[in-house]
């Protein structure tokens, strides 16, 4: 590891260094392929290929950046998530158009069959997804970092752009407050 | 955030922290009913962060350590020298967590004050307070210190409810119930009292029952020295004060008497004799004379209970108790006649039956899982209804396995028939609520063909369990019933039929299904273990009831054949927490039987016990394992302490742990709890030679010569060949005076063992017995036989101290205190050096023995 930051290696991979696109890739491929393992249904976990459609689709959006200007980290993590989540949708519209396989409903929420879903039940599933859209984005960033991601307070605050780790567990805090909230108000 | 409830503040840093949280601990917590949904939507973000987690590699916090215990409202990861491992509950004086202490190798409860709240000095105090008492109702402290400007006190780990969560989360308590925990809360004050000091705080919310149904009273912040009458400022809550003490600020044991009064009124009613929200209210409530009777409230009680509470909680000084000890005493009575008047066969409570529903098994051996699983199921299903008849009631407080029958036809089958009755024993008996005996007894009637009626009037128990497995060919078949002691009733029953191939995984996976269908009356530590069980690669359960079976029968070889075995399961499955645990306690049988060195046996059962608990902090047989070589080995007396109550708190019906225990409490000259102790245990395992014998040691050592005499007489009624029992006639005949039958027995022990201490044993008796000669002769056997080893020196020591030679025996005593011989640890109790125990010298050895006390200080 060369102990620059994402966004340097970042620059050096529009430069086309392909050691800096390497090492990126090393960086965020075990987090995104455990955070998309919880997002998968029960079937495309199984798939072989799981662990190499992270990788793939990490290293083809890298090699996508033209006009992406990330100022943090975690835009540059959030990027790479919803190319994963695209590709898994992907994959799902695929399935569905085969037949043996578990059909999918149309709006592709893969609900009921995840991790996520077997850990709190598709509702609670439900809710924590729609809250954490209604918060701000520097607030999702924190909760999906730290609580999916599994980042420490120091990796999280170079992301957030945060002072110091402290100042990250402190935004953490608050966001999962704020969620929690969220939560309760969509329950009624 | 800042101005959100601090238990909401302390559950969001546990969570972004990745801290275990004691959801139960926010049933107690004041809060909204917006708070409340608040907790619900945390949880679910907590089970999301505790997923993740599980994904991928813990997180940990990234943070230096002195970022983190800076202050009370920033999460921490140490206190001084404790790791802390999350957060059992808040309040208004500040925080509790759940942290490690490594000095005392074990958990413990932090509390740490929050800033400002100016009573500082008095938690210290209450630590040094605390220090004084010692009871098994009352919360064992272990320190207190100021860290970093702020204070904490950490104390024995109780892992239970509190009497108030119980009442309002499962109904109030019937009289016979009631009148149980307060007479444990009736000997905890006693003592309290008996020490100089008082409660001052006895309240529902400072009683605890652990999980294997011990009463705590916990909470000593407000206790002070009882001098007579203390004036200092009223602490405690209003509708718990006495009267007296609203006039003048005075506390004494009778307040404190009056409080616990007020604990039983609410514990059956849920209610309180007054409301008041504040002390003047409370102090109108008293001038007025509103005082709600207890009979108004609970018609149904009976009289004599209503009595009692209306005289402990009476507003006349002059009519309540005096004293704890009258307390208990009509308690006592109560129960007694309340025995008799209800029966045996005594119907379950209102608040009983909750309870009861807590603890359900299943097992390692998915056989065991699925046959616990279905009795644990039955007891749940059959609880619910107080009023059936008794041969199916929710009476059944207490039963056996007995063996399970091979029908396989095939002898090498044994193994796993009695693994499936060892395994389901074990298992049942983690269910709180229930008294199962212990296997050894149930053991004795293998192939026995009695009446069930007579089984259970010996094991004195309510039900058996008994049934049958059959591995023929590809297909395995068990049956498991449930007898009614008294009505040879078959209550329930149930088969299960597989096949072999793969037997374990298959019928593990079928017994986390029931397991999960079950999910309600699983305790978390009982689902852990479990889990941790369940995930065990097949070869290596196969490995560990081969194993387990061998064990049973002590004999060196097959010790040998089983230690083999158990290693190869560890070493192909490393995370099999009950391989590790049960590998521990191989190494000490192999110590005894004098296959390994103490040294050797040490360093393998710490290690096998060590790697047990870092996957099943309540395997307890690794417990006892590290127990026991704690304190023979290592003499650290605190440590031991720590995890024979662990092992008893994770298994209270285990007589094995219990035993152990009584024989590190007498040693630690708490002769009281270890007699305690091995009557638990006796009552566990009825007919358990060994088992007596604990309990006659216990009576030695009280110098009751004559209850000791009969006990060891018990034990070898049941094994006619057994030397300890022999030794043990010999010492209590000894301390009778009657020298010519002491003598017998110990020739008797000689001649069955050769063991030299039974040979020192003979010498120290010829000599108290005034036959000088030849006990000197054979003190000279043992010196001139080149004996003078660990044991020797100090069957020297026994012979000089008892022929008049103090110098002597000081310094055969000294020589074997220098070579630790575990055998001196008992020094501190034992008659036979009663003529030592004045000089400096022996007070001198005591020190360098330490104590559970002498460590405390």
């Amino acid at each position: 590891m060369s102990g620059e930051s994402s966004l340097e290696l970042l620059a050096r991979i529009r430069a086309g260094d392909g050691a800096a696109r390497d090492e990126l890739v090393a960086r965020y491929l075990p987090r995104l392929r455990r955070w998309a393992t919880g997002r998968l249904p029960a079937w495309a976990r199984e798939r072989d290929d799981t662990d190499d459609l992270v990788q793939d689709t990490v290293i083809r959006s890298l090699g996508k950046l033209e006009g992406f200007e990330p100022h943090h980290e975690a835009a540059l993590q959030a990027y790479l998530r919803q190319a994963v989540l695209n590709r898994i949708r992907d994959l799902v519209r695929r399935a569905q158009r085969q037949p043996g396989i578990v059909p999918i409903d149309e709006d592709m929420t893969l609900e009921g069959e995840s991790p996520l879903d077997e850990a709190i039940g598709a509702e609670a599933r439900a809710r924590y997804d729609a809250g954490l859209s209604a918060l701000s984005a520097a607030d999702q960033e924190a909760i999906i970092g730290r609580i999916e991601m599994g980042y420490d307070y120091g990796e999280l605050a170079a992301a957030l752009g945060k002072p110091s780790p402290a100042a990250a567990r402190m935004a953490v805090r608050r966001a999962l407050l704020r969620l929690a909230e969220e939560m309760r108000d969509a329950r009624g | 955030m800042l101005e959100a409830n601090p238990v909401l503040v302390s559950l969001v840093e546990a969570i972004a922290d990745g801290l275990p949280i004691d959801w139960s601990s926010t049933d107690a917590a004041d809060l909204t009913p917006d708070d409340r949904r608040l907790v619900a939507e945390l949880r679910v973000l907590e089970s999301l962060h505790t997923l993740h987690r599980r994904q991928g590699a813990s997180p940990g916090t990234g943070l230096p350590q002195a970022d983190i215990t800076t202050t009370t409202a920033e999460p921490r990861s140490t206190w001084g020298h404790l790791q802390i491992k999350g957060i059992l509950g808040t309040g208004g004086f500040g925080v509790v967590f759940r942290a490690w202490d490594p000095r005392l190798a074990s958990e413990v409860a932090l509390k740490v004050l929050a800033r400002d709240t100016g009573i500082g000095e008095a938690v210290i105090a209450e630590a040094s307070l605390l220090a004084r008492v010692r009871h098994p109702n009352i919360v064992s402290i272990y320190g207190a210190d100021r860290h970093n400007g702020e204070v904490g006190l950490w104390m024995e780990l109780i892992r239970g409810r509190t009497l108030s969560e119980i009442v309002r989360t499962q109904g109030t308590f019937g009289a016979r119930e009631a009148a149980l925990v307060a007479l444990d809360l009736t000997r905890a004050l006693a003592t309290v009292h008996g020490a100089g000091l008082l409660h001052r705080d006895v309240k529902a919310q400072n009683v605890m029952r652990e999980e294997g149904g011990r009463i705590v009273l916990m909470d000593f912040g407000a206790g002070v020295e009882s001098t007579g009458a203390s004036r200092l400022k009223i602490v405690g809550t209003p509708l718990y004060i006495a009267p007296e003490q609203l006039d003048r600020p005075e506390s004494t044991p009778q307040s404190d008497i009056y409080s616990l009064g007020v604990l039983l009124y609410h514990i059956v009613t849920g209610s309180y004799p007054i409301a008041a929200d504040s002390l003047s209210g409370a102090e109108v409530a008293h001038r007025l004379g509103q005082r709600k009777r207890l009979r108004d409230v609970r018609p149904d009680l009976p009289t004599e209970f209503v009595q009692i509470v209306e005289r402990a909680m009476h507003p006349d000084l002059r009519e309540r108790y005096r004293t704890a000890g009258e307390l208990e005493s009509a308690l006592a009575h109560f129960v007694v006649r309340d025995e008799v008047r209800t029966g045996s066969t005594r119907r379950g409570t209102q608040a009983d039956e909750p309870r009861r529903r807590r603890a359900v098994i299943a097992w390692l051996a998915a056989v065991a899982a699925l046959v616990a699983a279905g009795i644990a199921a039955w007891l749940f299903l059959h609880s619910s209804n107080s009023i059936r008849p008794p041969t199916s009631a929710a009476g059944l407080q207490s039963l056996a396995v007995l063996p399970f029958t091979n029908n396989s036809g095939d002898p090498a089958q044994e193994y796993f028939v009695d693994g499936v009755t060892d395994l389901l024993t074990n298992r049942l008996s983690s269910i709180s609520s229930l008294r199962v005996i212990s296997r050894t007894s149930a053991m004795s009637f293998k192939g026995v063909n009695k009446p069930l009626a007579q089984i259970a009037a010996a094991l004195n128990v309510d039900a058996i369990v008994e049934g049958s497995v059959t591995r023929d060919g590809e297909r395995v078949r068990v049956t498991v019933q449930i007898i009614h002691a008294g009505t040879d009733v078959r209550l329930w029953g149930n088969s299960y039929e597989r096949e072999t191939t793969d037997t374990f995984r298959l019928q593990a996976e079928m017994a986390r299904t029931i397991a999960n269908e079950l999910r309600a009356v699983f305790t978390e530590r009982t689902q852990r273990s479990v889990n941790q069980t369940l995930d065990a690669k097949p070869q290596a359960q196969e490995w560990l009831l081969r194993g387990r079976y061998l064990m049973d029968s002590r004999n060196r070889d097959r010790l040998k054949e089983a230690r083999t075995l158990l290693e190869r399961a560890v070493e192909l499955d490393p995370n099999f927490a009950l391989a590790w645990a049960t590998l521990a306690r191989c190494y000490t049988m192999l110590e005894n039987t004098g296959v390994l060195t103490s040294a050797e046996a040490a360093s393998l059962a710490t290690r096998a016990a060590n790697e047990a608990l870092s996957r099943d902090p309540d395997a307890f047989e690794a417990h006892v394992a590290l127990a026991d070589v704690l304190f023979k080995f290592d003499w650290k007396w605190v440590e031991a302490d720590a995890h024979y109550r662990q092992a008893i708190d994770a298994n209270g019906s285990s007589s094995f742990a219990r035993g152990q225990y009584a024989q590190f409490l007498n040693a630690a000259g708490l002769l009281d709890d270890a007699e305690r102790q091995a009557r638990r245990g006796e009552l566990a395992d009825p007919l358990s030679a060994g088992m007596k014998i604990e309990v006659a040691v216990a009576l030695y050592y009280q110098k009751r010569y004559q209850q000791a005499l009969d006990k060891a007489s018990e034990a070898l009624s049941l094994d006619p060949n057994l030397p300890i029992a022999h030794v043990m006639r010999a010492r209590a005949l000894s301390g009778l005076g009657r020298g010519d039958g002491a003598i017998a027995e110990i020739q008797r022990s000689y001649d069955l063992t050769k063991d030299p201490a039974a040979l020192a044993e003979l010498g120290r008796i010829l000599a108290a017995a005034g036959r000088t000669g030849e006990a000197e002769s054979i003190l000279s056997r043992i010196t001139a036989a080149g004996l003078d080893g660990v044991g020797a020196s100090l069957g020297e020591a026994y012979i000089e101290a008892a022929l008049g030679r103090r110098q002597e025996a000081i310094a055969s005593l000294a020589r074997a205190v220098q070579q630790r011989s575990s055998r001196v640890l008992w020094m501190r109790v034992d008659p036979r050096v009663d003529s030592l125990r004045t000089t400096p010298e022996f007070q001198n050895l005591l020190r360098q023995i330490g104590g559970l006390e002498a460590a405390r200080r």
